[in-house]
């Protein structure tokens, strides 16, 4: 369905309405054609549009549908003609188009009488239609009498209506193509409207013929007795006119255009003045006309004409700026200075202004009251010069396509705004995320636990008080009572507990046997003492016979020691064999005291490489590398055996990776070690090709050589109570491996009682 | 029995219920009695230092041969007393070379102990334990030799799979030799059990005879000084 765009605010509107639906304003021109109406053919276009803002839309004439511009009375009669074919203008001057140029100032003069009487509009309305009616008649009059005023006034028309401009000869191409208009039209309605060329005004003529015609009723006599109004002040018979303003005056106009036109308005008025037979002086009112206007014709004027028809559709503010650029630089000077000249309004204007803008309130208040009165038909131009803050707050133009519009953010109510994908995000609302991180009971619970543990660090604990006496002290008192009465009894029987049968020792025993057995006199035995004083009681089990054995064999005993305290160990070996029956008389002095030897395992290396360089001096001092020893100054495999005697494995590991190597299998290596380090050095002992030779380990083993050899030994002082200790020993370790295998046995069937019944 | 070994037997048995009074827990007899030990250790092992190596090995045969003994006394002192450095906080770096030719040199000798003394060795015995005729040669029955030598084979094997701790980038411990080995290693951690139990033992054995001794030695004290205020038969 075809929708016709309303000039005001631009939405849409049914293609046959009149009137828009939204802003009520104007949608078809008030066209006079021959189709409209008996009553209205010869009835000015003024005046016509005047009662037709009375009637209902209905009634207006179905020509105007072309029209999209508002034409209201308001509207200049060059607006009414640019809508209609362009024939009827030219052909038929006199007899369509009732004194067209007349009724195109009465349009314009309309404006002011408007203002001041609205309020009296409804009032006087039925009254001022019979006067309506009277003074179209003698108008029309006028018109027919008057055949050669007509292409005067069909060009004056024209020229009114923008065909042509005489002040700018020059005039640009426009827009639209416009009619054109002979230049003697154009003078002649330029002169005339300029009112100092008003010279040839058939006056006689047109005046005569109208004191022919009809005389006007009421309002004509109104008309007559018009007096020439002052400045300032409307003439009467626009003050009458005025009451029967349609209600299509809604608004004064106030505005500088609204000035031109009144300038024009007081023109037309002073040549409708003129015009009037017998009614008004024409003399005297073009008298009262200020001479301001130049004689020229203004160029505003001209350019209305040209702009009104060049418009189509909605009508910009300034139209003239397309048209300006169009002009040349002197041609734009002059209409620039013919604009400001028409805007200098005379003062009775002026005050008109100020008494329209002082009773705009009792207007807008009298068109509440009266519903029925038409809105106010601005031209085109015009309605584009209003401020904005006037205008209703809608959009000129309004993409009807897009019927969205936007409900949430900063554009909301706002039509034809892109669609982003904020849109898709507003379809739901946004979740809204807890700040709070979730904890289970059991990370709460560990939480909890660690907190305790961080704020108690700082805080004193008490520590709990250590009884007196425990269970393990007492066990402890019980296990050392009875092994000491079991001890000081073996030592007190002295039971003659069985020694280990020397058919049956153990083969590194008897291999040290052996080898000490095979020693010849004087022959150097190399004897180290590694062991602390500590373990004196039990290698002095496993040393002393065996140096006994040698000391027997006539061996020269070599003593070093890689501990500070061997040296003494050696004084006191030396001295206890000196103390036995076999040396009792003489003593023992085959022997040598090296001392102490540095080093650690380097001085064992450098020791087995070159014992003289080591350690050429004995404990005492004095060179040691004489008389026996004299042969095993440059290498250690010069000894007949090499003992080394030690309470710890490390040591003796030490000794035999150290110099085990440098015998080359010559010369015997025995180990005398304690029975914490016999199941360590046990490996070494591997014949034939052991580094090893011998091994007696611990009280059992220098059991087992004293048992063989019957040597010089404290075993048996020893032994008995060594035996029955071990055994007390032995039977505790049982006793308690039984409890320990018991109890936890019974913690482990409570514990699993207790996970059954939970 | 002389005035010193008299005057040493009344400090030793002091000494000795000194120690024993540990039993009883950590109390002052028994730290007097340490603080003494480690003292008298202390002492006694600087004038032996002292004199057993400075003096007689180093500064004696300087000063009474300097030239033939000059190689052999000039680079002791010197680096003993380069080493003196390190007791300086701030010219300790000085005494760094000095450490370094130690440590290089202990550990050049302790490699080539540990090799030539104890790994060759031990594995030319774990080999020949299977000779049979060294086996006979030493007169072992061949029905003891046998089973002796299979087991100690086995158990040396056995022991050392135990001490693999690598797992390489392709361990699955699913794998079929991962589930062969981990009886294996089962046995071999079985048997180094057994080896501890063993090497307990013999700490207690030497503990056990190092307690008679001095029970002994106390009850002979004891026993003597009665005897000298009460004549016994």
């Amino acid at each position: 369905m075809a929708e016709v765009r309303c000039p005001m605010c631009g939405k849409p509107n049914p293609e046959e309405a009149e009137v828009c639906i939204f802003c009520e304003a104007r949608l078809k021109p008030l066209i006079l054609s021959p189709a409209a109406s008996e009553g209205d053919q010869n009835m000015p276009d003024w005046l016509r549009n005047l009662r037709s803002a009375d009637q209902p839309e209905e009634d207006q004439p179905a020509d105007d549908e072309k029209s999209a511009e508002t034409l209201d009375w308001f509207s200049s009669p060059e607006e009414l003609r640019a809508v209609e074919p362009p024939a009827p203008a030219l052909d038929s001057p006199g007899g369509e188009e009732p004194v067209d140029w007349l009724a195109d100032l009465g349009s314009l003069e309309e404006p002011l009488p408007e203002a001041e009487q609205a309020p009296s509009m409804a009032a006087s309305e039925v009254e001022s239609s019979e006067d309506w009616d009277s003074l179209s008649d003698w108008l029309d009059s006028l018109k027919q009498e008057k055949p050669d005023t007509a292409p005067e006034t069909a060009a004056e028309d024209q020229l009114i209506a923008g065909e042509g401009d005489l002040e700018l000869p020059d005039e640009p191409p426009l827009a639209e193509p416009i009619e054109p208009v002979s230049g003697d039209e154009k003078q002649s309605l330029a002169d005339w409207l300029s009112g100092a060329t008003i010279e040839a005004i058939p006056s006689e003529e047109w005046l005569s013929s109208i004191e022919s015609a009809e005389q006007p009723d009421e309002a004509l006599e109104a008309v007559e007795g018009v007096e020439p109004a002052e400045p300032g002040e409307l003439p009467d018979w626009l003050t009458v006119l005025a009451g029967s303003i349609p209600e299509a005056i809604q608004e004064p106009i106030t505005t500088e255009p609204e000035a031109e036109e009144i300038s024009v308005a007081s023109q037309d008025q002073a040549a409708t003045d003129t015009e009037a037979p017998g009614a008004v002086d024409a003399e005297s009112i073009f008298a009262e006309i200020p001479a301001e206007p130049t004689q020229e014709l203004p160029d505003w004027l001209d350019q209305i004409d040209h702009t009104q028809e060049a418009m189509a559709g909605s009508v910009p503010a300034f139209a003239l700026d397309d048209e300006l650029a169009k002009l040349q630089a002197g041609e734009q000077a002059a209409l620039e200075e013919a604009t400001a000249e028409a805007l200098s309004l005379p003062e009775w204007i002026s005050e008109l202004t100020a008494e329209t803008a002082a009773e705009a309130p009792e207007v807008e208040a009298a068109l509440e009251d009266a519903p029925d009165l038409a809105q106010a038909k601005l031209p085109d131009w015009l309605e584009a010069m209003r401020p904005v803050e006037a205008v209703a707050p809608e959009p000129v133009f309004l993409d009807q396509s897009d019927d969205h519009m936007e409900s949430a953010g900063p554009l909301a109510g706002l039509r034809g705004v892109i669609p982003g994908e904020i849109g898709m995000l507003a379809q739901h609302k946004p979740p809204a995320y807890a700040l709070k991180i979730p904890i289970t009971d059991d990370q709460q619970a560990r939480l909890a636990t660690l907190q305790a543990l961080v704020s108690g660090e700082g805080q004193e604990q008490p520590l709990p008080a250590r009884p007196a006496r425990t269970n393990q002290l007492v066990l402890r008192l019980i296990v050392f009572m009875l092994l000491v009465l079991v001890s000081v009894a073996a030592l007190w029987i002295n039971p003659q507990t069985p020694l280990p049968n020397p058919e049956q020792i153990a083969p590194e025993v008897f291999a040290v046997q052996q080898q000490v057995q095979s020693l010849g006199p004087n022959q150097p035995v190399l004897l180290v003492l590694d062991y602390e004083p500590g373990y004196v009681d039990e290698m002095n089990t496993v040393v002393m016979p065996v140096l006994d054995h040698m000391a027997a064999r006539g061996a020269h005993l070599v003593f070093v020691s890689t501990s500070p305290t061997g040296p003494i160990i050696a004084t006191g070996l030396a001295e206890w064999i000196g103390r036995q029956p076999a040396f009792a008389n003489t003593g023992f002095e085959n022997y040598t005291n090296l001392g102490f030897l540095p080093g650690g395992v380097n001085g064992i290396r450098a020791f087995a490489l070159a014992p003289a360089q080591t350690l050429p001096r004995k404990l005492d001092g004095s060179p040691a590398w004489i008389g026996p020893l004299a042969k095993t100054v440059w290498s250690l495999d010069q000894f007949g055996l090499v003992v080394v005697a030690s309470d710890d494995p490390e040591g003796a590991r030490q000794w035999i990776e150290q110099a085990g190597p440098l015998l080359h299998n010559k010369t015997p290596f025995i180990l005398l070690t304690s029975a914490q380090a016999g199941p360590m050095v046990q490996p070494y002992y591997a014949p034939p090709t052991g580094l090893v030779t011998g091994l007696v380990s611990g009280m059992s083993g220098g059991a087992e050589y004293y048992s063989a050899t019957s040597r010089a030994s404290v075993v048996p002082l020893y032994w008995g109570a060594f035996s029955l200790a071990l055994n007390v020993v032995v039977v505790f370790i049982v006793l308690g491996g039984f409890v320990s295998l018991v109890s936890s046995s019974i913690t482990t069937r409570k514990t699993q009682k207790g996970e059954e019944n939970t | 029995m002389s005035l010193a070994d008299q005057i040493g037997a009344v400090v030793g048995f002091l000494l000795t219920l000194m120690v024993i009074s540990y039993l009883f827990g950590d109390n002052g007899l028994f730290r007097l009695a340490v603080h003494i030990f480690i003292g008298v250790a202390a002492g006694f092992t600087t004038v032996l230092v002292l004199d057993q190596v400075i003096w007689q090995q180093t500064l004696q045969p300087l000063f009474n041969k300097p030239l033939p003994n000059l190689y052999l006394t000039l680079p002791p002192l010197l680096l003993g007393g380069w080493l003196l450095f390190k007791g300086s906080s701030g010219l300790e770096r000085l005494g760094n070379p000095v450490v370094a030719f130690l440590v290089g040199v202990g550990a050049a000798t302790a490699i080539g102990g540990a090799l030539f003394g104890t790994l060759f060795p031990q594995v030319e015995t774990a080999i020949n334990l299977l000779d049979l005729q060294a086996a006979r040669q030493e007169g072992q029955l061949l029905l003891t030799w046998f089973p002796n030598a299979v087991i100690g084979i086995l158990a040396t094997v056995v022991t050392l799979a135990y001490f693999q701790f690598s797992l390489g980038k392709r361990y699955n411990p699913a794998s079929r030799f991962q589930l062969l080995m981990a009886p294996v290693r089962n046995i071999g951690q079985g048997i180094l059990a057994i080896t501890f139990g063993v090497l307990f033992a013999g700490v207690l054995l030497a503990a056990l005879a190092a307690m008679i001794g001095r029970i002994y030695f106390v009850w002979e004290t004891v026993w003597n000084w009665i005897s000298m205020f009460i004549p016994l038969q």
